[in-house]
C-alpha cells in the first residue's frame, strides 16, 4: 500500500489536522483513559501545534511532532490534575464526586495498561499501534532510545502478566457460575 | 491445553492491543471551526504576569531607595561620626 504523502504543517494544517486527529487521539486516550478528556487535550494539542506550526522542523514525521505536542499536554495536564489533588483535594469539590479520581480501567487491556505510567502507555501505543520506531519514540517522548527499549520491554512484561492473571481468575468464576 | 491465548504467543499480546485501540474512536472527531475559533483566542501567558510583577517590585523598592535617601530617612541617613582622637592624647 502507497504510503500517504507528508502534509506540512504549515501550509496544509487542515489536511494534517483532519488526518491525524485520530491518531493522536488514540495516543492520549491511553495516557488519561476518558475519551471525553483525551479529546478536550486532543484539540488543545493541534491549537498548541497550530500556534507553532512555523517552528516546525522537518526532521520527522508531522505525526511525531503532533504527537510530541500532544504527550506533552496530556502529561502536564496529568501533573495539574496530581497536584491539584494533593495541594485542596476538597476545596470545590464533594467527597465522592468522582472528579479527581483515578478513571476506570474498563477492559482487560485497560487493566494491563493502567499498570504503567502514562509515558510508558505513550510509548507502547506510539511503537506497537502506531508503528513508530524505538528513535521516534524517544524523540517523541524526549528520553534516550535505550530507554525506550527498555520500558517497552519491561511494559510488555508487566501487561503481559496483568492479563494472564486476569484470565486466570476469570476463567473459574465463568466456569463456577 | 493453555488456559489463555494471551500468554501462548509473543505477538498476541501486541495483537490486542493494536484491535483495542483501533476501537476507540473520538465521540466528536476534528472540529476545525473550534480550533479556528481557540487559535483566536490570546492564550493567557502566566510569565507575562510574573515579570510585570518583579518589575512593579523593582520600581518601588528603587523608588523608596531614593526617597529615603533624599530625605535621609533610615539607615540611609548620614550618620554623624563621633570622634575620641582628643582623648587620646
Amino acid at each position: 500500500m502507497e504510503k500517504p504523502a507528508e502534509l506540512d504543517p504549515a501550509t496544509q494544517f487542515r489536511e494534517l489536522y483532519e488526518r491525524e486527529y485520530r491518531s493522536v487521539y488514540r495516543t492520549v486516550r491511553a495516557m488519561v483513559f476518558d475519551s471525553s478528556l483525551a479529546e478536550d487535550l486532543c484539540q488543545e494539542s493541534f491549537v498548541r501545534a497550530f500556534r507553532s506550526r512555523d517552528k516546525y522542523r522537518p526532521t520527522g514525521p508531522p505525526g511525531a511532532w503532533l504527537h510530541r505536542i500532544a504527550v506533552n499536554v496530556a502529561i502536564s495536564h496529568l501533573r495539574r490534575e496530581k497536584l491539584s489533588r494533593v495541594i485542596a483535594p476538597k476545596l470545590w469539590m464533594g467527597p465522592g464526586s468522582g472528579g479527581y479520581e483515578r478513571v476506570e480501567a474498563k477492559t482487560l487491556l485497560e487493566r494491563g495498561l493502567n499498570k504503567l505510567s502514562p509515558k510508558v502507555r505513550a510509548a507502547v501505543v506510539l511503537h506497537y499501534f502506531h508503528g513508530y520506531t524505538r528513535d521516534e519514540v524517544a524523540r517523541i517522548l524526549g528520553i534516550p532510545s535505550g530507554t525506550v527499549a527498555s520500558r517497552i520491554a519491561k511494559a510488555m512484561v508487566v501487561m503481559r502478566e496483568e492479563l494472564v492473571g486476569s484470565e486466570q481468575t476469570a476463567i473459574p468464576a465463568r466456569s463456577g457460575q | 491445553m493453555k488456559v489463555n491465548a494471551t500468554g501462548d504467543h509473543p505477538d498476541e499480546l501486541v495483537r490486542r492491543i493494536q484491535s483495542e485501540i483501533s476501537s476507540w474512536t473520538p465521540a466528536r472527531g476534528p472540529r476545525w471551526a473550534e480550533l479556528s475559533r481557540s487559535v483566536e483566542q490570546r492564550p493567557f501567558q502566566l510569565f507575562k504576569v510574573y515579570a510585570l510583577a518583579a518589575a512593579a517590585l523593582a520600581v518601588i523598592l528603587f523608588g523608596a531607595f531614593l526617597a529615603m535617601a533624599a530625605f535621609n530617612v533610615g539607615t540611609l541617613v548620614s550618620q554623624p561620626v563621633v570622634s575620641q582622637s582628643h582623648l587620646q592624647k
